[in-house]
């Protein structure tokens, strides 16, 4: 063999690695299946009979996709909820995807619109409605009715939040309620004269006590009273506690220019400025962890979500606190229920019955159940709740469980990352004092008309 | 003939040879070429075309509007506020960096013994990811407990509160962005480095003090490079979107929100993405006029040695 002539060129090498990694790549884009070992007899050449042992057609494994949220110490919990779902159901498996919550937007939008979406995929129910609208989301209001889930099994706001423009498309996995309850520390309360077994329940009572347990060192703050936190999604729990309304039913009509509203931004200003003004209290920012103002005792109350009790068992197990209904001004309802996450079925699943199934585990089903309680929260399905065995470990339950009945539901609109926007600068200017409470709901409302008008005038 | 001869086939064997190498080389580039194209030109081209349509992105019907859009953010005032924001970011940033980077470099040249370290240290910062960078800036600036203001607190000044005050949040914002200046400290230290020595030797033999050296020789040589950076960090300096992104999300009072926050927003928040790309071509458009105002001044500015300006 003449070794000189045999010898690989360049050229040779690049043609071998091309075709050597094209076929690897046609291989890796092959059906995945699952061996099932037959026995078939197969005629061979000169007709010599031999048993062969191949690998049949089998039913095709079936993969799906799922992007999430859950990151940090939930990701774990979601894991095995997921491996629990595989293994009840022989031949699903599951490819989670975690989305950041600060980029979900730019990542779930240009997969939808490139027609790469997953075959489940979580969204909170504030931004379904454009995906609703836009038809990129399957309805699922045929399979609710086939497995016969019916509304009372959701607490009200909840069921409300997964429908849109007449029709369901999603199932609530976490609360849309129990999102903006008053935690406060306990030992600071009794420090400063007050009763820890009778917290705040009015604005003016949370004003005065907020005003009692701020703390200052010359111009340092060492402890803020209340730590408000409010941001455009918290302002319509406000709006809820004084009875005002931001919105007609159908989405198509503002209504936020009112007195109710009005009351709300000047409780917060008051609020605000009763402690130092926005720059200070801005700096009271809640970065979780052990730079999380109430977690370390830097803010004697704040308003939090019904998720910061696993956050405080792991993060500040030794905090001193109690938590309460949020106080109200002349409303009945203690907050609003502006969005329950939900899992949907984005349009073009190419395994809607498959997809389904794991939406209900992960919903209805044992799968959601578990994954809450070991979050040591309530689920928005009621059964669940009933049999939790964190009622029995937890003493504030019975606070989560009478804020889930005094949720106000919201009326859904596709518009809701426009109007929240503009929520943000109508409370920095009244906060910065740039205008009045007045002035501020005015021009907000004004904004959100406009963008309605002009939002709606397209459809 | 006899010659032509014994030349013919050894041209051919350099012609083929060429060829080969040019074969190899178009082979090597292809896969950039075609990343370019598919990954940036094509989107390039959609931007241009989307930006005269009303699309949003989950509906695939885009509605021509002509120019609309363009109508639309003149008239808009936050479309004003947001590049109001941008050129006052980008008026600071700009000769900041610059002058900062180039002071920098030429003390690390200087310093010739640490010089390593110090280049290291300066251009460490730069290839930090913004959103870990942003983070720690979050603390150094608090109000309320962060080291910037307790280090004002020692010298007896009461700090703002920064990231948290409508006036001072830009300033913070082109505070924390100068900290990764180290892309065009290298630029100018390789510059320093191309000035032969001989020329210093030469002013010092004239007589010429240190800061004379520094403005008859140093700075005029190092205005190609000058042009070079000025160039570039107008470019980024007009694209600013992270810093503020994650840090104040363009509060408070709106004072951060630049023009990419506003394309973002208008983008993926607010599904307009028709809208936002005739705002990303208006913004284009911008940075190209001031690039190209300066290239056209530089004409009189920058020294290209050899009696050329």
């Amino acid at each position: 063999m003449d070794l000189a002539r045999e010898r690989v060129t360049r050229r040779v090498l690049l043609r071998t690695l091309v075709c050597t990694a094209a076929g690897a790549s046609l291989g890796a884009c092959g059906p995945k299946t699952t061996p099932q070992v037959v026995k078939e007899t197969q005629v061979v050449r000169e007709t010599i009979e031999v048993v062969k042992e191949v690998t049949a057609a089998p039913a095709p494994e079936v993969k799906l996709t799922l992007w999430h949220h859950w990151g940090g110490t939930r990701e774990p919990l979601m894991k095995k909820a997921l491996d629990d779902f595989a293994a009840r159901n022989q031949g699903l498996t599951v490819e989670p995807t975690l989305i950041p919550w600060d980029r979900k937007e730019e990542a779930v939008l240009t997969a939808v619109a490139a027609g790469q979406a997953p075959d489940v995929l979580m969204l909170n129910a504030a931004e379904m409605p454009p995906y609703a609208l836009n038809k990129a989301l399957n309805p699922i209001d045929d399979m609710v009715a086939q497995v016969g889930i019916q509304a009372e099994e959701v607490y009200e706001s909840d069921w409300k939040a997964s429908s849109y423009a007449g029709k369901q498309w999603g199932l609530p996995q976490t609360v849309g309620g129990a999102a903006f309850l008053l935690f406060f520390n306990t030992a600071s309360f009794v420090g400063a004269g007050l009763d820890p077994t009778k917290p705040p329940a009015t604005w003016g009572e949370t004003l005065e006590a907020a005003t009692t347990l701020l703390k200052k060192e010359g111009d340092e703050i060492k402890q803020l009273g209340l730590l408000t936190g409010v941001t455009s999604w918290s302002w319509l729990n406000f709006l809820a506690e004084n009875d005002a309304a931001w919105l007609s039913p159908d989405g198509r009509e503002v209504q936020m220019d009112n007195q109710g509203a009005v009351e709300a931004l000047e409780w917060i200003v008051h609020v605000t400025d009763a402690q130092g003004g926005a720059e200070r209290v801005a700096a009271f920012t809640s970065a979780g962890g052990d730079a999380d103002p109430f977690m370390s005792g830097r803010a004697a109350m704040t308003y939090q979500g019904v998720w910061q009790y696993y956050i405080i068992k792991t993060n500040a197990p030794e905090l001193e606190y109690s938590s309460a209904l949020a106080p109200l001004n002349r409303g009945k309802w203690h907050e609003a229920n502006y969005g329950p996450h939900l899992y949907t079925l984005p349009a073009g699943t190419k395994h809607t019955a498959e997809a389904w199934k794991l939406l209900l585990w992960l919903t209805r089903e044992a799968g959601g159940c578990d994954f809450l309680t070991a979050q040591l929260r309530p689920s928005p399905w009621k059964a669940c709740n009933e049999n939790s065995p964190v009622s029995k470990v937890a003493d504030y339950w019975p606070v989560v469980l009478s804020a889930l009945d005094a949720t106000r539901a919201e009326p859904l609109t596709p518009l809701f990352n426009r109007f929240a926007s503009i929520w943000d600068e109508m409370l920095e200017k009244a906060m910065h004092h740039q205008s009045t409470a007045a002035e501020a709901i005015k021009w907000a409302a004004a904004e959100m008309s406009r963008a309605n008008e002009e939002f709606w005038a397209k459809q | 003939m006899a010659r032509l001869t014994a030349i013919g086939p050894r041209v051919h064997r350099v012609t083929s040879l060429r060829r080969r190498e040019a074969m190899m080389g178009f082979l090597f580039v292809t896969p950039v070429v075609l990343g370019f194209v598919i990954f940036n030109i094509g989107p390039i081209i959609a931007s241009l075309v989307l930006s005269f349509t009303d699309y949003n992105i989950l509906n695939p019907s885009p509605r021509w509007v002509g120019l609309d859009n363009v109508r639309k953010a003149l008239g808009e005032p936050l479309f004003r506020t947001a590049l109001g924001n941008t050129l006052y970011y980008t008026a600071l940033r700009i000769p900041l960096s610059i002058a900062i980077a180039f002071v920098l470099a030429v003390m690390v040249k200087r310093a010739s013994l640490s010089s390593r370290f110090y280049r290291s240290a300066i251009y460490l910062p730069s290839i930090v990811p913004t959103v870990g960078s942003a983070i720690v800036w979050v603390v150094i600036f608090n109000p309320q407990y962060g080291l910037l203001n307790r280090a004002l607190g020692l010298i007896g000044i009461h700090g703002p509160g920064w990231l948290t005050s409508p006036v001072w949040a830009k300033p913070a914002i082109i505070l924390m962005n100068l900290w990764s200046i180290g892309g065009s400290f290298v630029i100018f230290l390789a510059g320093l480095q191309d000035i032969p020595s001989e020329y210093y030797e030469a002013a010092c033999v004239d007589g010429a003090n240190a800061w004379n050296q520094f403005w008859r020789l140093t700075v005029p040589l190092m205005t190609p490079t000058i042009l070079f950076n000025l160039v570039m960090e107008s470019i980024y300096a007009f694209q600013v979107f992270e810093a503020a992104f994650i840090t104040t999300g363009g509060g408070p009072l709106r004072a951060t929100y630049f023009l990419a926050l506003y394309i973002y927003d208008n983008a993926f928040r607010f599904l307009s993405m028709g809208y936002a790309s005739a705002v990303s071509w208006l913004l284009f458009v911008m940075i190209m006029a001031f690039t190209v105002a300066v290239l056209r001044s530089s004409e009189r500015w920058v020294f290209y040695g050899g009696g050329e300006q």
